[in-house]
């Protein structure tokens, strides 16, 4: 694993949400009795931290894609596609979920999770910087083709919760790949995916709703991102399908 | 949902990338209020250029309707209950039983969400129907610059798709003829998800295998930059699609602003005195002293 690809996704990830924090700062805080409208918001404060988190993860991860093989990059593109389409089925699951928010608001958002799930597998797959992001991004591209209900939004969903996972295993140094990194990818792509829907949809919510959400999404993501993702990368290994991959060098 | 329809109309002659870039502003458009009148709109203009331009035929626009419409209702029952009302000097509560309030400034806010879905829904109606798939990626690695081998591994994806249910069949009858029986209930399809799943991922692996194969071969990805045999090239009408959607939403937004109609919440407000949170207050006790009146 080329270090420089590590440090590129690790830095500009940082670098950019680190650089959100420090202008919402600036301008809610430091210029506080000029600009009026701009209060210090905790809520939005982590919001711009974790889109800038995600962008840089995403940028950073760029380069890294070039030095792909083409075995990866089409098994990136069918996985991607294989779970866009099931990415759509699973907006059903999300309907039926609705009267779960009646028992509690948020208590919904624990099916959520299963939406991660490409970003994870794709990583647990592959294990090259890039492939979270990549198979996430694809996936929704995919969703979205296929006619998806939120529209072009899932691609900014894509990639915020694809940055997410992505940042957690470039942390590691994509060395680990064991069940509580696959969790905790999942879990932070669950952070990333309430960020996208509170700028497009729950803005108006209000915050214990919203922490509610929180929790459930991490422990969903936890689950049925990264656990899940483990149980079909193992089952796909053992049936002896992932030969040509990362995954089959592990021993 | 939404399928791609092969027909000629001046949508499907545009560059998809622009098009695609067009519709993200109208999506964006939509994102920045909370008011209804933007987003329907936006939305009923999206849905007459399809059909006028985009040479949808009437009986599929309709058909394609009610998604447009059904589709956003659990969010706006969500949105009902659960806006925070604490925002609001003196909500107009409509009715009231344990944990849910059902509020005049909830029900606007959720009608405004509703019709955000569906102006996002309407882009992809549009952008879907009257965009060739192979000429969107091909756009994608020429003007975005999306690496082409990204562009390729999803068009060959794509070419995939009817295969992939043709293989589902197959394992299908596979287990039927050994005597697997089709379990009923939520169970039953549990279990058979679990019995598909691998069988069906593992086919689309091993097919992108040697799909990988054949294209090393044929030195796929050799070099860095590669020529096409499709070109996408830009031209002026792209240009002319993307800035009349603008100025629609401008357009949209400016007639908004002067009815009073344009909640915006994303807007630094530092920039529009006076506007927001002032102008949906005057909005809400329009819309419940009307109500005061009917009821």
């Amino acid at each position: 694993m080329p270090e420089r690809d590590v440090g590129r996704v690790v830095g500009y990830a940082l670098g950019t949400g680190l650089f959100a924090l420090l202008v919402y700062y600036v301008a809610a805080v430091v210029r506080g009795p000029e600009v009026e409208y701009i209060s210090w918001n905790p809520v939005h404060a982590a919001v711009l931290t974790v889109l800038g988190l995600a962008a840089g993860a995403a940028w950073g991860s760029r380069r890294a894609l070039e030095g792909w093989r083409t075995v990866e990059v089409v098994l990136v593109a069918n996985l991607a596609l294989v779970f866009g389409l099931l990415f759509l089925g699973w907006a059903v699951v999300w309907d039926l979920a609705k009267p779960l928010n009646a028992i509690l608001p948020g208590l919904r958002d624990a099916v959520y999770g299963f939406w991660f799930i490409a970003a994870v597998l794709g990583a647990y797959i592959v294990r090259k910087p890039g492939a979270a992001i990549a198979t996430e991004t694809l996936a929704a591209a995919a969703e979205f083709l296929a006619g998806g209900e939120w529209g072009l939004t899932l691609l900014l969903s894509g990639l915020v919760q694809g940055g997410m996972a992505e940042l957690v295993f470039a942390l590691t140094g994509y060395r680990r790949f064991d069940l509580p990194t696959l969790m905790a990818a999942g879990a932070a792509a669950g952070v990333g995916s309430l960020v996208v829907d509170y700028l497009f949809w729950y803005s108006d919510k209000a915050p214990w709703v919203l922490g509610l959400m929180l929790v459930f999404r991490i422990l969903s993501g936890a689950i049925l991102g990264g656990w899940l993702a483990k149980v079909i990368g193992d089952a796909l290994h053992r049936a002896g399908a992932l030969g040509a991959f990362a995954i089959a060098q592990e021993e | 949902m939404f399928t791609y329809l092969e027909t000629a109309s001046p949508l499907h002659r545009l560059n998809p990338s622009m098009k695609l870039l067009a519709m993200s502003v109208v999506a964006l458009g939509a994102t920045f209020t909370f008011d209804p009148f933007i987003p329907a709109m936006l939305a009923l203009a999206l849905w007459l250029t399809a059909w006028l331009l985009g040479r949808v035929p009437l009986r599929q626009m309709l058909r394609w309707s009610l998604p447009l419409v059904s589709l956003p209702i659990p969010l706006m029952i969500f949105t009902a209950l659960y806006t925070d009302l604490s925002r609001y000097p003196q909500p107009h509560i409509l009715w009231q039983w344990g944990p849910w309030t059902l509020a005049v400034e909830g029900l606007w806010t959720a009608l405004g969400l509703g019709l955000r879905v569906t102006t996002f829904l309407a882009t992809s109606l549009l952008f879907i129907a009257t965009t060739d798939p192979t000429d969107f990626a091909m756009s994608l690695a020429q003007n975005l610059k999306v690496p082409y081998r990204f562009a390729y591994g999803l068009l060959v994806a794509l070419r995939f798709l009817p295969l992939l249910r043709r293989e589902f069949d197959i394992i299908r009858m596979a287990h039927r003829i050994r005597g697997v029986e089709e379990e009923r209930g939520m169970r039953g399809w549990l279990r058979r998800t679990r019995r598909y799943a691998v069988p069906l991922l593992a086919s689309a692996i091993r097919k992108s295998e040697r799909t990988a194969l054949a294209m090393d071969a044929k030195a796929f990805g050799a070099y860095p930059d590669r020529t096409y045999y499709r070109e996408m090239p830009l031209r002026g009408r792209d240009v002319l699609f993307v800035v009349a959607w603008a100025g629609y939403t401008a357009l949209v937004y400016a007639l908004a602003l002067s009815l009073d109609l344009a909640r915006l919440e994303w807007v630094p407000q530092a920039f529009f005195p006076g506007l927001g949170k002032a102008a949906f207050l005057s909005t809400i006790q329009k819309i419940a002293s009307l109500m005061a009146v009917l009821g």
